[in-house]
């Protein structure tokens, strides 16, 4: 518990970084590092329960996209602002850094491996974002629509 | 100029520098789209790729306009992104005069960055609590935070000289993966994996990873293709960096 709760921290300071490095200002930072804690915290309970990491990585992508279009229609500025900070706990590192171990070793079956872990991995992602933002975009027309349909109904 | 013109030029600008800045395909096209609607263009088509934007539209006249510009690679700036979106809102609200669009868009890109103290700050934050994460104690900590303060000065200037990023991250990954060899050679620090992980993670493009796969699936297969084989390309200079120290340190350190 103590473990997960300093990852959680980790990656709350490790999205703030990233914040600052792609150039977020002012207290958007903190919410960028909440993105990243809430993102890892989702991840350790996903992970905890499904054995499959494309499976929980997805999820976790979902909750990390929904974070930031929520965060982003409240402070009405572009979603990617909270997205990409919020998505580094996600990045498959580990992976990468086996898959890279295997090719400088010439370990065909550790490169293969990791490399196809990762690859699912980062499909798993990809899925969760395309998911969540298929439907913020229709819930954003939802509105829209009733909207428009109150205006007409004033 | 006719306003066609300038309306043309302004989005297919506007839609470089969103996607200088860091913004998605999607929603920089969709943004392009709008703006040209907003006055009234119509036929319009938009044809883009994370290196090249091109847009033809027509005018109720009759009159067609094409303009098409290159991208320079990615550097993401989001606090830029924010603002070139608040300016494609306000445009689209507002239908300013065309002829003001060129001078709106270039003020709004002269965003100032972080110094880059802060800037470098940033990047050791990100980084050493990446290398706790993967398992590094205090040692590892303090060789990550001084091998990302070291390669972000010798970036600079490297950036600076234009010259290739391959080029880039290979002499930064072997200089940092041979100081890493070093200190577990001395007996400082023992946690390679944690060590050459996170820093890898400051040349590995993962954001543009991610958004290349998004790409593939939301149907923009061409770019999402291209974007990801340039991400694994870069991946492999990292590699590349590490072999050359592994090949002439290796001694130091048991893989």
């Amino acid at each position: 518990m103590v473990e997960n709760m300093e990852l959680i921290i980790l990656s709350f300071l490790a999205s703030i970084g990233f914040a600052i490095v792609f150039q977020v200002r002012g207290r958007d930072l903190l919410l960028a590092g909440l993105g990243g804690a809430i993102t890892r915290f989702v991840y350790i309970i996903f992970m905890a329960f499904i054995p499959y990491r494309i499976v929980y990585a997805g999820l976790a992508a979902i909750v990390a996209a929904f974070y930031a279009e929520i965060v982003a229609t409240k402070k009405k500025t572009p979603a990617t602002v909270f997205l990409y900070p919020s998505i580094i706990p996600l990045i498959p590192a580990d992976l990468i850094y086996y898959t890279m171990g295997g090719l400088v070793l010439s370990d065909t079956d550790t490169f293969y491996n990791n490399g196809i872990d990762c690859l699912l991995a980062l499909v798993g992602i990809s899925v969760g974002f395309v998911v969540a933002s298929t439907i913020s975009y229709y819930i954003r027309k939802v509105a829209a629509m009733k909207n428009v349909k109150a205006d007409e109904k004033a | 100029m006719k306003d066609i013109d300038y309306i043309v030029d302004f989005s297919t600008h506007l839609g470089r520098e969103m996607l200088f800045a860091g913004a998605n395909l999607e929603r920089t096209n969709e943004t392009m789209e709008k703006v040209c609607k907003a006055y009234g263009l119509h036929e319009i088509s938009i044809f883009s790729l994370s290196t090249m934007i091109s847009v033809s539209a027509k005018n109720l006249d009759g009159e067609a306009e094409t303009r098409q510009v290159s991208v320079p690679g990615q550097s993401i700036h989001l606090i830029k992104l924010r603002k070139l979106y608040d300016l494609a809102h306000k445009v689209i609200e507002e239908k300013t005069d065309p002829s003001l669009l060129q001078d709106m868009l270039y003020e709004t890109v002269m965003v100032p960055s972080y110094n880059a103290w802060i800037e470098m700050l940033g990047f050791v934050i990100a980084l050493t609590t990446l290398c706790r994460i993967f398992g590094g104690g205090w040692q590892e900590l303090i060789v990550v935070a001084l091998c990302t303060v070291l390669s972000f000065w010798l970036c600079r200037p490297l950036r600076r000289a234009n010259l290739n990023r391959i080029i880039i991250n290979v002499v930064n990954m072997f200089i940092t993966t041979a100081i890493f060899f070093f200190t577990v050679w001395i007996g400082f620090t023992t946690e390679m994996m944690a060590m050459l992980t996170s820093m890898s993670l400051m040349f590995i493009p993962g954001i543009p990873l991610v958004n290349s796969m998004r790409n593939i699936l939301c149907g923009n297969e061409m770019n999402g293709i291209l974007e990801f084989l340039k991400v694994i390309l870069e991946t492999l200079t990292i590699c590349f960096g590490v072999f050359i120290a592994y090949a002439i340190f290796g001694r130091w350190y048991t893989w």
